[in-house]
């Protein structure tokens, strides 16, 4: 008997989607596991995320690479040496079937039954998550999901793939960044991702010895930061290192947006610019000080990942394969108080795990705490 | 106002790795930056070592402007001088192998330890430091509190703080060690590079990593490199098994294998794991030096098959370089963890990460207690814990024995 497993990523990519993928290939095609549960596994690779599910028009089904099909075999020699390489191989898309606006969740439906998939891997962020549920919940398609998103932001797991590597690459940045300043006394700002939730901002800003934090949990005063960086100056520092998240904003202020809209079927805002206002401002308000913004971007989702993606990207896919074989659906792979496991997939969206700012931040001197087990 | 003083001598012990300096940064960073304690840092220098000294300058008189200055043993720290160090690979503390509870010349030294703690005013000690050097904080608070309390009354109060490092993983009573997330991706990037000169020749690799007695090293190197074979000291391995290995895969069209073996590990028919004669200049812990294993490994290899294999030793590299993210926010948690015992009072306290959270155990446990080493299958005792090794492909495990729910809903 063979079985099959479609396996897709969805929303912004990032290192870590293709260690999960290898290791999803790999443990789904591994002799032994095949032995141990009787069957053989069939792993397809959707190309696209759900756009492949959407689109997929009953074409011949083709090794990878082949006739660019949206639907593809993926084997273990195939996918070798995914691990290595950031991004995701399978292709990303931000197609939501279950647009209101426009709903295709039929054809996805009809595509699943057309290409006999007795399950399903989704790994992606809250969007691909949410799909995947609505798939199980009302549905009943097979579907496991595997958290992503640089942002960990995602309810019910405490990593999700490409945090690490993202949080790495603001560190190594702001040491680029830090000769610059150190040389002409300048003050930088250093916008990083993280929509909704600071953990990338708190991580990155703690990890590269920022002195300043700022996280959309905690609306600032700009007044208050204009002071944090002239006492600064003013105890002989030649600059300071801002880090702030694109989702912070001013007391009172909207967070700021920039115009341009994102192919999205999920009616995300694009979140960005605050880096900018934020030199701008304090620019104008403390003449004798210089401001540069730096806004790193998609250079967080960029690059190889980290050892530590590595690895979790292959855990996460591991635990996908083992939820299949054991027949457990509607869940996603879940690494809590540091182990593996599974959580229900997240349906809610909108809803985002956020930075335990009572725990973890100082709200006077916008930064990290610097006591956690005192009391 | 603060209420009270409490001068803190802080000291780096054992092999240097990333990590150790973000965590001497945040003890200083956290001391200082506390209100309700006027705190003073002192930085000892290289390790145990520096508590064994005959001359001392006043610390008084010490300006943390300057370093460890005319070769003083002790400087002093303040939040200035530590500012950039989270940045900094290795110790700026130094590091030495000293151990003042081996008798030099037939005399125990660990009075003379006491005495200097005494002479500098030291009420806390934070030292960072692996098995051995931890291992001297243990026996310096048995020797306060059980073996001599009536002779070191005086010395009651002393709080001592441990914090864990080695990139070997393979300490007790913590889930994490300073400098271990650095090696690993050392580790990943130079097998990166082999793996390019591999294919190109057609050339097999063999490399041999650190982790002492543990595989973690090995294991979780081995498997974000990619390794097909890997070799941790905890499973004896078979030669001529790992060669059929390697056989077949080349049969099935590969070009080349990488092979990661931890210097602890042994073939089964050997009587031990290989190692270097000689040991290491002022070594006053260990009898041999591990090493060896990886150029043993690829002459055997090529005896058996007559292919070129080559083999590296990744050495001291896995100790070098700076610190990545996941070291730098580790350090930062464990210093802030040891300054925060400090404040409560607490001594003999190693702080620890359990389960993906920071707490702390009492330092004795590192005692006696065997070193935390690889889950290896089969083995009936790990019923809530997963397994980690596969001793059938000689490589991390493929499949979760243990995948516990999270939530409390009921799926169908």
């Amino acid at each position: 008997m063979i079985r099959r497993i479609g396996v897709l990523t969805g929303g912004g990519d990032c290192p870590g989607l293709n260690p999960a993928i290898k290791w999803v290939v790999k443990t789904a095609t591994d002799h032994s596991g095949m032995e141990k549960r009787g069957y053989k596994f069939d792993v397809l690779g959707l190309m696209e995320g759900w756009r492949s599910l959407v689109r997929y028009a009953g074409e011949p089904i083709d090794d990878y690479g082949k006739n660019d099909s949206l639907v593809c075999r993926l084997s273990e020699s195939l996918v070798q040496g995914w691990d290595r390489q950031g991004g995701t191989n399978l292709g990303s898309s931000r197609t939501n079937p279950f647009n209101k606006k426009h709903d295709t969740s039929h054809l996805v439906l009809e595509n699943i039954e057309a290409l006999d998939l007795q399950a399903l891997v989704a790994i992606g962020g809250e969007d691909t998550q949410s799909v995947a549920a609505r798939l199980w919940r009302d549905h009943k398609i097979p579907v496991v999901g595997i958290p992503k998103t640089i942002d960990k932001d995602l309810i019910g797991t405490d990593y999700t793939l490409g945090f690490e590597t993202a949080v790495q690459i603001i560190t190594a940045e702001v040491d680029r960044v830090r000769t610059t300043a150190g040389s002409h006394s300048r003050t930088f700002i250093v916008e990083v991702m993280g929509r909704h939730a600071g953990h990338l901002a708190l991580q990155g800003g703690i990890a590269s010895g920022a002195d300043v934090i700022l996280i959309p949990e905690v609306p600032f005063k700009l007044e208050k930061i204009a002071e944090i960086i002239a006492a600064r100056r003013r105890r002989g520092h030649r600059y300071s290192i801002i880090v702030v998240a694109e989702g912070a904003h001013i007391e009172g202020e909207a967070p700021v947006t920039s115009d341009a809209v994102l192919d999205t079927g999920f009616g995300h805002v694009q979140l960005g610019g605050i880096g900018e206002y934020m030199e701008k401002r304090l620019s104008d308000t403390m003449p004798g000080f210089e401001f540069r913004s730096v806004v790193l971007s998609h250079i967080q989702r960029g690059g190889m990942p980290a050892a530590y993606d590595r690895r979790m990207g292959r855990l996460f896919g591991v635990a996908a394969v083992n939820l299949i074989e054991q027949g457990k659906f509607g869940r996603m792979v879940s690494f809590r108080d540091g182990r593996v496991g599974h959580v229900a997939i997240p349906y809610q969206r909108h809803e985002y795990a956020t930075v335990d700012v009572d725990q973890t931040y100082d709200l006077d001197r916008y930064e990290a705490k610097t006591s956690f087990i005192r009391g | 106002m603060p209420n009270r003083k409490l001068r803190l001598g802080i000291l780096t012990g054992g092999g240097d790795c990333p990590g150790l300096n973000p965590a001497i940064k945040w003890v200083v960073t956290a001391a200082m930056s506390c209100t309700d304690v006027d705190f003073t840092c002192l930085g000892l220098r290289d390790g145990w070592k520096s508590l064994l000294q005959d001359e001392y300058p006043d610390p008084d008189t010490l300006d943390p402007k300057h370093g460890f200055e005319d070769g003083a043993w002790i400087r002093l720290l303040d939040k200035s001088a530590v500012r950039t160090w989270d940045r900094i690979g290795g110790t700026n503390l130094g590091s030495s192998r000293t151990n003042p509870f081996k008798a030099i010349e037939g005399k125990d030294r660990s009075d003379k330890l006491l005495d200097n703690v005494r002479r500098l005013g030291l009420n806390a000690l934070i030292a960072i430091g692996g098995e051995d050097t931890l291992g001297v904080m243990n026996k310096m608070h048995k020797k306060i509190h059980e073996l001599e309390p009536e002779r070191h009354r005086d010395l009651a109060g002393l709080q001592l703080v441990g914090i864990p490092k080695t990139i070997d993983l393979d300490l007790p009573g913590t889930e994490y060690s300073l400098g271990f997330e650095t090696a690993v991706g050392v580790i990943v990037e130079e097998i990166d590079r082999l793996r390019s000169t591999a294919g190109s020749h057609r050339r097999t690799f063999v490399v041999e990593t650190m982790g002492r007695h543990a595989g973690h090293l090995a294991l979780q190197g081995g498997i974000a490199a990619g390794a097909f074979v890997i070799l941790i000291p905890e499973v004896k391995f078979n030669l001529a098994k790992v060669v059929r290995m390697l056989v077949e895969r080349k049969n099935e069209g590969a070009r080349y294998s990488i092979v990661v073996v931890a210097e602890g590990s042994q073939p089964d028919h050997l009587e031990k794991a290989i190692t270097k004669s000689t040991r290491a200049a002022g070594d006053e812990f260990r009898a041999d030096v591990l090493g060896g294993i990886g150029e043993y490994l690829a002459k055997e290899v090529t005896r058996a098959t007559g292919w070129e294999v080559r083999h590296v030793v990744l050495s001291h590299l896995q100790r070098g370089g700076t610190p990545v993210a996941f070291d730098r926010r580790m350090g930062r948690l464990f210093g802030v963890a040891a300054v925060d015992l400090l404040l409560k009072g607490e001594t003999g306290r190693m702080v620890s990460l359990q389960h993906g959270q920071i707490t702390h155990v009492p330092i004795s446990a590192l005692d006696g207690a065997a070193l935390h080493l690889v889950k290896v299958k089969p083995d009936g005792d790990h019923d809530q814990e997963q397994v980690e090794y596969d001793v059938d492909r000689y490589n991390a495990f493929r499949s979760f024995d243990v995948l516990p729910a999270f939530d409390q809903e009921v799926h169908a």
